[in-house]
């Protein structure tokens, strides 16, 4: 039978299954353990005492920090989810060099390492009056993020054409009507997993914050980053917990959204 | 309009010059089209029939000349302000809609009402005898429905022309003759004027009232399948309808020399000159009396017809034959022509000294 696999294939898939199962399993149950755990000191495998006292922070510091993470992303995967939409639609008609130029333009600020940016943003921010503002952090987080789903969008108009636009057109709908109610219904779902990527990009953003926010924007990757810093790793490994919980939220999302697709394609 | 005033031309175009990319592709093309006529535009593969479809419904600019709608020139209208419907090769629906509210969408977005729309849509979906599925999506659809809820959509819009392109090209036979019947269902007492685009001439026939010849970036014949078939208007018509017969003569005193021999000159022959002469197989019969010899090069049995290939001088010509009496390979055989099918025509790459 064509899909029988040999007995060789199937260990190898267990054996390939299982480690990435550990690979993930192991860090996520340890962070749980650090967070629940008091007096744990080498070399005792466990910690001598358990206390949820940690989680605590949740109603203070580190929630806030998390607020203040979510309302960024948000914005900044919103905004980076419109510019990569336009952009990367504008570069999949260009033909030829400028279409390579463009690409190479839209790369650049993912390229670019963030430290980098983040220096030559801080100057200008700065002299804006931006330095140190949650607007000057997103504006910031926005740059990466756009030239993501930049690319993103140039990779999905590419395989599609306009045939649905243009019927529409002749059909009657002037260009906001085609937009409304052709293009952004036709590719939300794309443009759901643009908003996500640049959520997520803003989401575990530490040099942009780190240099544009000046200290005065407590993000929640700052605050695990200064926890570890000052030695509280059972607050780090809370802190640590709720990072992973948005990405998780979108493996899910993609994975549903994925199989969806794979059902309507059949 | 008064009643004295004749209803004007659901389309004209007008000197049009439609580009290819940078470049332009079809010239000077002028044609009209009355209200509830069906006209089919037939052309070779990259010819430029699409790129004609795209600049009647403004989705390409054109080069120069005027796009005339209704007597209104549209030439630098937007799409949606023609009154032009194009529906491409494939059937292109909204996949986030339902069937209803595809069909739906032209009405909406003029914002009818939501009884007359109602009365509308389901009257367009019965048309097409697709009432049942309102509420399924494009994607549970077979190629069959998703066409005829194309048309029921392109219909509702009540457009005064719509552009079909190619719809028949890649189905298989069966839903080829779908697609046809749910064509002609659609147009059948629509005021619209149907203009499709197909590279098939028998397709043509039975879609059309009217064929457009595209040859060569211009229009080279319009009319009735009937009269392109019996009276191609040139050589180049002649050998695209598929006549593959074509040989160099001379006319002189009302006498046609060519390979096939002497031989009066048709009626519609040049009175004098270097002429192409084209013919069908049926053109030319074997005859042992005739003084005109030729030599059996290959022997070709087809369904319905046999045919054999003949040297005739230097030419090849294909010659239709009795399926009882079918020579050989190599045989030696007189052929004799009957003239008044020949199709004869001035040679403007000859000058009567080659």
């Amino acid at each position: 039978m064509g899909n029988a696999l040999s007995r060789g294939a199937v260990a190898f898939r267990v054996g390939l299954g299982a480690a990435l199962l550990v690979s993930v399993a192991v860090p996520l149950l340890l962070l749980l353990v650090w967070s629940a755990g008091r007096a744990w000191f080498f070399p005792a495998l466990v910690p001598s005492d358990f206390s949820g006292d940690a989680w605590a922070l949740l109603g203070g510091s580190l929630g806030r920090a998390a607020a203040t993470s979510t309302g960024i992303a948000l914005v900044v995967g919103a905004l980076s989810g419109a510019l990569g939409f336009v952009v990367g639609r504008a570069i999949a008609q260009l033909r030829g060099w400028p279409r390579h130029v463009a690409a190479a333009l839209a790369f650049l600020p993912i390229a670019a390492p963030s430290i980098a940016l983040g220096t030559g943003a801080q100057y200008y921010f700065l002299r804006l009056g931006l330095g140190g503002s949650p607007l000057g952090v997103i504006l910031a987080h926005t740059a990466p993020a756009a030239g993501l789903a930049s690319l993103y969008f140039l990779g999905v108009f590419s395989v599609t054409d306009r045939r649905l636009e243009d019927e529409a057109r002749t059909l009657g709908a002037r260009p906001w009507q085609v937009l409304l109610r052709v293009t952004i219904p036709a590719f939300r779902r794309q443009i759901a997993e643009a908003i996500a990527l640049g959520f997520l990009v803003s989401w575990s953003q530490v040099p942009l914050t780190l240099l544009v926010g000046g200290g005065l924007v407590r993000t929640l990757p700052l605050a695990v980053f200064s926890y570890i810093r000052a030695g509280q790793e059972r607050y780090a490994a809370v802190g640590a917990l709720l990072l992973i919980v948005p990405p998780m939220l979108v493996l899910g999302m993609a994975m549903v959204g994925t199989r969806r697709a794979a059902v309507i394609a059949a | 309009m008064s009643a004295t005033e004749p209803t004007p031309a659901a389309l004209i175009l007008d000197h049009l010059d439609v580009r290819f990319g940078d470049s332009l592709g079809l010239r000077d093309l002028s044609l009209e089209v009355a209200p509830r006529e069906r006209l089919v535009v037939v052309g070779a593969s990259g010819s430029g029939k699409t790129s004609l479809m795209r600049t009647i419904a403004g989705l390409t600019s054109a080069g120069a000349g005027r796009v005339l709608v209704r007597a209104l020139d549209v030439t630098n209208l937007p799409p949606e302000r023609r009154g032009v419907v194009y529906l491409h090769q494939t059937p292109v629906l909204f996949p986030h809609l339902s069937i209803f509210e595809n069909v739906a969408f032209p009405l909406r977005v003029r914002r009818v009402p939501a009884a007359e729309l109602r009365a509308r849509v389901g009257a367009a979906l019965d048309a097409v005898r697709l009432g049942a599925l309102v509420q399924r999506h494009p994607h549970t659809l077979s190629g069959g429905q998703a066409h005829r809820v194309a048309l029921a959509r392109a219909m509702v819009a009540r457009p005064h022309v719509l552009l079909l392109d190619e719809p028949l090209s890649g189905l298989d036979p069966e839903l080829r003759m779908e697609v046809r019947g749910a064509i002609l269902d659609a147009h059948r007492d629509q005021d619209a004027a149907l203009v499709l685009v197909s590279h098939d001439l028998e397709e043509a026939g039975l879609l059309g009232h009217r064929v457009a010849l595209l040859l060569d970036g211009r229009i080279a014949q319009v009319g009735t399948t009937q009269d392109i078939f019996a009276r191609p208007s040139s050589a180049a018509i002649a050998r695209f309808i598929g006549i593959a017969n074509v040989l160099h003569g001379n006319v002189d005193n009302g006498v046609l020399q060519s390979s096939l021999g002497p031989l009066p000159a048709p009626p519609n022959a040049p009175q004098r000159g270097p002429v192409v002469i084209a013919f069908r197989t049926d053109a030319l019969r074997l005859d042992e009396a005739s003084a005109v010899r030729a030599r059996v090069v290959r022997v070709h049995h087809g369904v319905d017809r046999t045919t054999v290939r003949v040297t005739l001088d230097h030419a090849e010509v294909d010659v239709r034959v009795d399926a009882l009496c079918i020579p050989e390979v190599g045989d030696a055989v007189g052929v004799a022509c009957d003239p008044r099918r020949l199709l004869v025509y001035a040679d403007p790459g000859n000058d009567g000294h080659a």
